[in-house]
């Protein structure tokens, strides 16, 4: 299995392993898709940016308000979540879940997901 | 700074600035510094006439006299290497850091362009190889102008990297992304 494959296989069984979790991408932190699980009304170029740039504000806010390093980022909105984590040196996994979703047990599968595909890269 | 030597080297060769405008440039240097406090007087009037220039020199017009005639006499002195290159590339850098919109730099270039054209024709009033030596007065005016120009942007993108953590390259990818048709949301 190629290393993309594998990749693919690790977003698409995090989604299956976790129901409320909607939608999940690897991202590089030049703001570039490595793999996708995403709907397909979804632009990638432009979530990949955005992911990207506010995983880099993220550090940096985390840095000035002394909070050390970044764990994750999250964003609320009236239909759901958005969870993001560093993933490997230089890559970032993003995750789409429902407003319902239980985010102790989707910060868990994120992180179980995310140390996986460092793994692999 | 992103930008490299090689990049003076391609500007230069697209310019066409070669040996002969060298040698044109250093042939100009006795009238160029005769007719520099003249070009001097124009730039600070201009820069006295724009409020938001005005703002900038005011407390400074000394020290910058004396700058702006080192300026002209590292630009006719035939020496276009790297240190040249150097020290045109800072100049684009320290007007970012006084906050100088880069129109402005560009206006305040026209002015010494047309006005040292204007002094050098009358002063060699019928001589032959006049337009040749204008001409690689402008070249090197516009090779100046080109570096301020790169070093502005790129030190601009600097300033956003470094203050956002984004690397240049997701700001780069970022410009490439064509403008979403939807109007913004307001943010708060
Ligand atoms: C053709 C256009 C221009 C040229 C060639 C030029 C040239 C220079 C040079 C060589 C320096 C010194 C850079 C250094 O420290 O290494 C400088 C500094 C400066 N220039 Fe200009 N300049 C131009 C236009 C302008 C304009 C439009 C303004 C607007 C007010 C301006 C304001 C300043 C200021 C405030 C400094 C910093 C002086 C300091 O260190 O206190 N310049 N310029």
């Amino acid at each position: 299995m190629s290393r993309t494959e594998t990749l693919q296989r690790i977003l698409r069984s995090l989604q299956t392993e976790s129901p409320d979790i909607e939608a999940s991408a690897l991202i590089s932190d030049d703001g570039l898709m490595i793999a996708s699980a995403l709907p397909q009304h979804v632009e990638e170029t432009r979530v990949a940016g955005m992911s990207a740039t506010l995983l880099s504000l993220g550090n940096r806010a985390a840095t000035e308000l002394s909070l050390k390093t970044l764990q994750q980022v999250l964003i609320r909105g009236e239909d759901g979540y958005a969870v993001m984590v560093k993933a490997s040196e230089g890559t970032m996994l993003l995750c789409l879940t429902t407003k319902n979703a239980k985010l102790g047990l989707i910060f868990l599968d994120v992180g179980r997901a995310a140390d996986q595909i460092a793994d692999v890269l | 700074m992103t930008i490299a030597y090689s990049m003076f080297e391609r500007l230069k060769r697209l310019v066409s600035f070669d040996d002969s405008d060298v040698e044109n440039l250093r042939s100009l240097a006795p009238a160029i510094m005769e007719i520099g406090p003249s070009l001097t007087d124009a730039f600070y009037s201009a820069l006295a006439s724009e409020p938001a220039t005005a703002e900038v020199i005011d407390g400074r017009l000394e020290k910058l006299q004396k700058t702006h005639s080192q300026w002209l006499r590292e630009l006719i002195a035939g020496d276009y290497g790297e240190r040249y290159f150097t020290s045109r590339i800072r100049i684009g850098q320290v007007h970012v850091v006084h906050g100088i919109e880069p129109a402005f730099v560009e206006a305040v270039m026209s002015i010494i362009r047309t006005r040292a054209i204007k002094l050098l024709a009358e002063k060699f009033d019928g001589t032959a190889d006049l337009a040749e030596k204008a001409a690689s007065f402008i070249k090197i005016c516009d090779l100046d102008m080109l570096l301020i120009n790169m070093a502005y942007a790129d030190e601009r993108l600097e300033r956003l990297s470094s203050f956002t953590g984004m690397k240049r390259t997701l700001i780069e990818n970022i410009i490439r992304i064509p403008p979403d048709t939807e109007p913004a949301r307001q943010a708060f």
